[in-house]
């Protein structure tokens, strides 16, 4: 429960106190999602900084009167907690520093609370997957583009599970795709560890009715533009390209990538671009967005091609000042400011009665005498904005313009753009704002890698002249040429091999090893298992039935058929436990729908010797999304080896069946061949069965009460509740064997109290 | 042990910020060093005790990152702290005139404070541009303690003297936001403007 | 191996070099030098070539101070002898130095500041400091760009003195601003709670660890009593 009453905040500057807002009061309820919206400068920052009590940190200049609560407990300023996580704006900020690779950095708030290890790795696991972090959380953090960045931090927020979690404009920084699915995470988190999520926004930016509530911070009373309306959009302005105009900027034949260990970013990469021309530069996270930039600039060099503006070629750095061929609007404003006031400021190096205009179209002139440095966010960006476009550059490359942008920020960008336009100067636009997108219909679009590996991708040529490769994003479908041997030698091999498998040990794989039978019964092609409720395993049924095949066949002499397992459930996958069962020779990744590259890469190379299991969190998806992820899978597998596809949801089952996947059901021996609830759909897994009495492992997802309610609601009564024993031990070897009461405070920290716990229940 | 987030980051920052001026000064291709800017600051900012931290590890990243013998320097780096904060007493920083005389002064002391441990140590070699005077005043017959004393007198005095005055430009301008971290400083107590 | 031997190992080289006669601590440096630059960087840092540098900038300035005589023209003996020897002391310092670098990583090294119980203050001081020092680089050089862009002009000496404290000032407040973000993070992600600290990567001492200090340790003790060892022989 978060209280706020009468909360006021100011901040002093060098023109003395400037109130951000007062009397503020409103209230969130345990599993609320709030937002937090208002204008440009009107304290969502302040705010947030508050409700955590980070305010003295933060800024000292702010004084702060009211009071906040939560839980019940009084939220002091400058006192350290360890119920709050905030997330803030800008992803660079947020590392410790302590660690180099991103999943270390990613565990960094469970290292502070002292988490032994094997813990983190699962919920390591967990969290990456739900956050599309898996293919690079292995990667160096300074090869994160801030998009992954952001989500990594996100991530690492959550992980510690706070009783408030707040993310200051995180938007910003994320592309469309996870924007959507972040408000399902929050919403899922919030409900499920009973904790207050605040998201604060500019208007506009997102639809409020995602959110239980939302705070609107009444704005600064500054000053109003009195002509921040848009100019109507001039569609068709510029149809067609005139003839016989030289271009201002050429790019040919770029390709770059960070490392050769790296995709290529750019790969043959050509762009013309005239005059008076505009371009939105659009793509996901780590697409290359920034980096065109700093090509343009020359701060980094091109593997090869050119890059040439108004004719010249540049591949050292441009030439400077006013009147400058290429400019550009750095992502972070503060880069220029080295002035005392906003009018030097826009006085310095520029053409003046340019800025002026700008200055007025972007609603700066009321700011005239402030120092850049004590303006809001928003409003140093539109600053940086209006220095770059008055230097009166050909070509101005702008990297997310309305980034922290209000309403009256972006109408004000958007005349300035237009403005812009009609000085002749071109416009290069990266952004993901559906504000600026919609607005400029008649810019070419480049759309930059990272496309989802099975839609087709829209690589429409822009109409502006400007050409992509032809071959950009990764390809799937790669390499058919072996698949027909394969094949071949995998029919003819096959049949001896389950023979003898089944003439083996029959005994002892018993759940998994009817799977595996059913599986290679079939053609090596794609498979679908419906997973009954019955297979007695501690959630990776998956994983045993993948640990099985993968033995049968490198028995066989078929060590190189590639195993690829797709476990679609909530489950969390535990390299230590895995190890401790000798499964070494298995590879786990835990994959979401929006992970083309992670897949294509498991496709293209890792299959090899090894068996892969994917585990795909469906909880967050779309049903499109998942089946799109499939039938790439398959598409790319089937030919080629196995794909094991197990579902917990009889619906998608069915779905997929029709969609041209063969279905297995997998019928398990149920000795008392009475229909039971469908547990699974609770979280809980039916380990022991004894006389009636069944003992269940919950899922770490749910809390207690969800499960008592549902045990005692199916009809059972509750024996005994006892947590679960570390991770890396198997409860089935000994479930009576309970660990330490600090375990148990280390699992309630993971994965939320309380602990998850093994229950023995009987059918009444 | 627990400190100011804050604090420590602007330590760590202003040891940061010693180490990496240079590139600066490098790519403005200029002929000072610099690389007490940090140290000066954090002194001044904060206390005698954090700006010798920064200095301290400035010099270990230095050492990590360019030339090892860097380290050796601790004394000079805690000394020109301890300097720095005490003449904010007589107006170091607050205004122009005091600023260059205890500028000047600091990099005398920086330089003689540098002298033992270039001769013992090091046989004369900084690994700076003041290497360059001494190899000429060595070749011009003077003594190894005699030409380092004098090559040090020499670039210190002028790149103190620089830190110094772009310190005072740095503290003069910083708005009122950014200043509030540091409520407890004598400089900004003083700040005329 | 756990990184504590490595400093111990490195501590030892320096020791051996410094402690050894001349033939001996040539051939010691000399050998330590090529391994150290040829050895692959761990960390992903690699100062090898800025390191060579300072090393040859050393040993030349060391060679004209004291080898060269400019009365006489002449090289002198002594003063070769006397550059050698402080060369020496640079060469097993760098040597040792790049060697550290390039095998420890951050995360080891944060795993060992604490096993060694040091204060998280110390810790946190070091990690931001050098998560700092390439932000402040970058920094510098989108400052610089960023300048130049909107017109400051570099075309003498004069006016690129006149470019630092703009460039200073933009960097330093811009960072100042990133700092309070990035401290409110810090306490965000719980660097004071209460307790003990853990590690995702637990380090290991082996008996390899135990067999390279021992050797090291045996090698001190043996240059130690060097004198009366080989007075005796």
């Amino acid at each position: 429960m978060l209280e706020v009453d009468n909360l006021c905040l100011s901040f002093t500057s060098n023109e003395g106190q400037t109130p951000l807002f007062r009397d503020l009061s409103f209230s969130g309820k345990a599993g609320d999602l709030i937002g937090v919206t208002g204008e440009s400068g009107s304290g969502k920052t302040g705010l947030l900084m508050a409700l955590g009590g980070y305010l003295p940190t933060w800024s000292p200049a702010c004084h702060l009167s009211g009071s906040i609560s939560l839980f019940g407990r009084p939220v002091t300023q400058g006192a350290s907690r360890d119920d709050t996580a905030i997330v803030i704006e800008n992803p660079y900020n947020q590392n410790t520093g302590f660690k180099s690779r991103a999943f270390e950095e990613l565990l960094v708030p469970l290292e502070m609370r002292g988490i032994a290890h094997d813990l983190m790795t699962a919920s390591l696991n967990c969290l990456a997957s739900r956050f599309g972090l898996s293919q690079i959380s292995d990667s160096k953090l300074e090869s994160l583009s801030g998009g992954e960045l952001q989500r990594l931090h996100i991530a690492s927020a959550m992980i510690a599970r706070p009783d408030l979690l707040l993310l200051d404009q995180i938007l910003a920084e994320l592309d469309p795709a996870f924007q959507q699915r972040i408000f399902k995470i929050l919403k899922a988190y919030a409900r499920d560890r009973k904790a207050v999520a605040l998201v604060s926004f500019n208007p506009g930016e997102v639809d409020p009715d995602l959110f239980d509530a939302v705070v609107t911070l009444p704005g600064s009373g500054q000053v109003r533009s009195k002509s921040s309306a848009a100019p109507p959009p001039s569609v068709g302005r510029k149809e067609s390209k005139p003839a016989g105009q030289r271009p201002v900027l050429t790019i040919r034949d770029l390709c770059f990538r960070y490392s050769p260990d790296r995709p290529w970013l750019f790969e043959g990469f050509d762009l013309d671009v005239l005059a008076a021309e505009g371009y939105l530069i659009l793509g996901p996270n780590g697409s290359g967005k920034s980096t065109l930039g700093k090509l343009l600039l020359g701060l980094l060099k091109p593997d090869r091609g050119t890059i040439e503006v108004s004719g010249r070629d540049f591949n050292s750095r441009p030439s400077s000042g006013a009147g400058s061929a290429l400019n550009c609007a750095f992502q972070n404003p503060d880069l220029y400011f080295c002035k005392r006031t906003v009018k030097e400021e826009l006085e310095f190096g520029t053409d003046k009665k340019l800025a002026a205009k700008l200055a007025d179209l972007t609603d700066l002139s009321h700011y005239f005498h402030k120092n850049p440095y004590d303006l809001p966010r928003g409003l140093r960006k539109k600053l940086s904005f209006a220095i770059a476009a008055s230097c009166g550059p050909l070509v101005l490359f702008l990297d997310e313009p309305s980034q922290y942008q209000d309403a009256t920020g972006v109408a004000g960008l958007i005349s300035a753009m237009r403005f812009l336009l009609d000085q002749k100067t071109a416009l290069l636009c990266c952004t993901h704002d559906r504000r600026i997108i919609d607005e400029f219909p008649e810019f070419s679009r480049i759309r930059l890698g990272g496309e989802l590996l099975a839609m087709p991708a829209p690589h429409a040529r822009p109409a502006g002249g400007g050409n992509l490769a032809p071959e950009r994003g990764p390809g799937l479908y790669s390499d058919k040429s072996d698949r027909g041997d394969t094949r071949t030698w995998f029919k003819n091999t096959r049949r001896d091999a389950i023979q003898s498998w089944l003439d083996c040990d029959r005994q002892r794989f018993s759940p998994a090893e009817n799977i595996v039978e059913l599986l290679l019964e079939k053609t090596p092609g794609s498979c679908l298992l419906h997973r009954d409720s019955r297979i007695l395993d501690i959630g990776c049924g998956a994983g045993k039935v993948l640990l099985a095949l993968r033995k049968r066949l490198d028995e066989n002499g078929l060590p190189n058929v590639p195993l690829l397992g797709i476990d679609v459930q909530p489950a969390l996958i535990d390299h230590a436990r895995w190890g401790s069962l000798g499964a070494s020779n298995i590879n786990f990744e835990a994959a979401d729908a929006v992970d083309g590259r992670l897949l294509s890469s498991l496709c293209k190379n890792r299959l090899g010797g090894k068996a892969t299991l994917v585990t795909c969190l469906y909880v967050l998806h779309d049903e499109p999304e998942l089946f799109a992820m499939l039938k790439a899978i398959s598409d790319n597998i089937a030919d080629n080896g196995i794909l094991a596809c197990i579902l917990v949801h009889p619906e998608w089952t069915e779905a997929l069946a029709s969609k041209g996947f063969v279905k297995i059901v997998q019928k398990t021996a149920n000795p008392s061949g009475r229909s039971t609830p469908d547990w699974r759909w609770l979280g809980l897994y039916p380990i022991l069965e004894d006389n009636g009495r069944t003992t269940y492992l919950p899922h770490a997802f749910r809390t207690l009460g969800d499960y008592e309610k549902a045990i005692l609601d199916g009809g059972f009564k509750i024996l005994s509740i006892t947590p679960i024993p570390p991770a890396g031990k198997d409860v089935r070897d000994n479930p009576t064997e309970l660990t330490s009461p600090l375990y148990a405070e280390q699992i309630s920290t993971v994965y939320g109290a309380p602990p998850s716990v093994l229950i023995v229940a009987e059918k009444l | 042990m627990r400190g100011d987030p804050f604090k420590i980051s602007f330590i760590a920052f202003c040891a940061a910020l010693n180490a990496g001026v240079g590139f600066l000064v490098h790519s403005l291709k200029l002929p000072i060093y610099l690389d007490s800017v940090g140290t000066v600051l954090a002194a001044v900012l904060i206390g005698p005790f954090p700006g010798a931290v920064a200095g301290v590890l400035a010099l270990l990243i230095i050492s990590i990152t360019t030339a090892p013998t860097a380290i050796a320097y601790s004394g000079t780096a805690i000394l020109i702290a301890v300097c720095s904060s005490f003449f904010t007493r007589f107006k170091f920083l607050a205004n122009m005139r005091a600023t260059i005389f205890w500028g000047f002064l600091l990099g005398v002391i920086a330089a003689l404070a540098s002298v033992p441990v270039t001769v013992y140590v090091f046989r004369g070699a900084t690994l700076a541009g003041a290497d360059i005077f001494t190899v000429l005043f060595k070749a011009t017959g003077m003594s190894l303690h005699v030409s380092v004393t004098l090559g040090g007198l020499l670039t210190d005095t002028v790149d103190k003297l620089a830190t110094a005055l772009l310190c005072f430009c740095l503290i003069k301008a910083l708005p009122a936001r950014l200043t509030s971290h540091f409520t407890g400083a004598r400089i900004l107590s003083i700040k005329p403007e | 191996m756990h990184p504590a031997t490595r400093f111990i190992i490195a501590i030892c080289f320096v020791f051996a070099a410094l402690k050894t006669g001349v033939p001996l601590n040539f051939v010691i440096v000399l050998l330590g030098l090529l391994y150290a630059f040829s050895v692959k960087s761990r960390s992903g840092f690699n100062p090898s070539s800025i390191f060579a540098r300072m090393l040859v900038f050393a040993l030349v300035v060391l060679f004209l101070i004291h080898g060269v005589d400019f009365h006489t023209h002449a090289i002198s003996q002594k003063g070769l002898r006397t550059a050698g020897n402080a060369g020496v002391r640079f060469a097993s310092v760098f040597a040792a130095t790049l060697w550290l670098v390039k095998r420890t990583t951050k995360e080891e090294l944060y795993a060992l500041m604490l096993s060694l119980k040091l204060p998280m203050v110390a810790t946190l001081l070091i990690f931001r400091a050098i998560w700092f020092l390439p932000h402040v680089s970058k920094r510098v050089r989108d400052v610089l760009l960023a300048h130049q862009l909107r017109g400051v002009k570099s075309s003498n000496v004069f006016r690129r003195s006149l470019a630092l404290a703009p460039a200073l000032y933009a960097i330093f407040a811009s960072m100042l601003l990133e700092i309070c973000d990035s401290s409110v993070t810090l306490l965000s992600k719980g660097i004071w709670i209460h307790g003990p600290k853990s590690s995702f990567l637990v380090l290991r001492w082996s008996y390899k660890d135990w067999m390279a200090v021992g050797a090291a340790g045996l090698m001190i003790v043996m240059l130690l009593f060097k004198g009366c060892y080989f007075a005796r022989s």
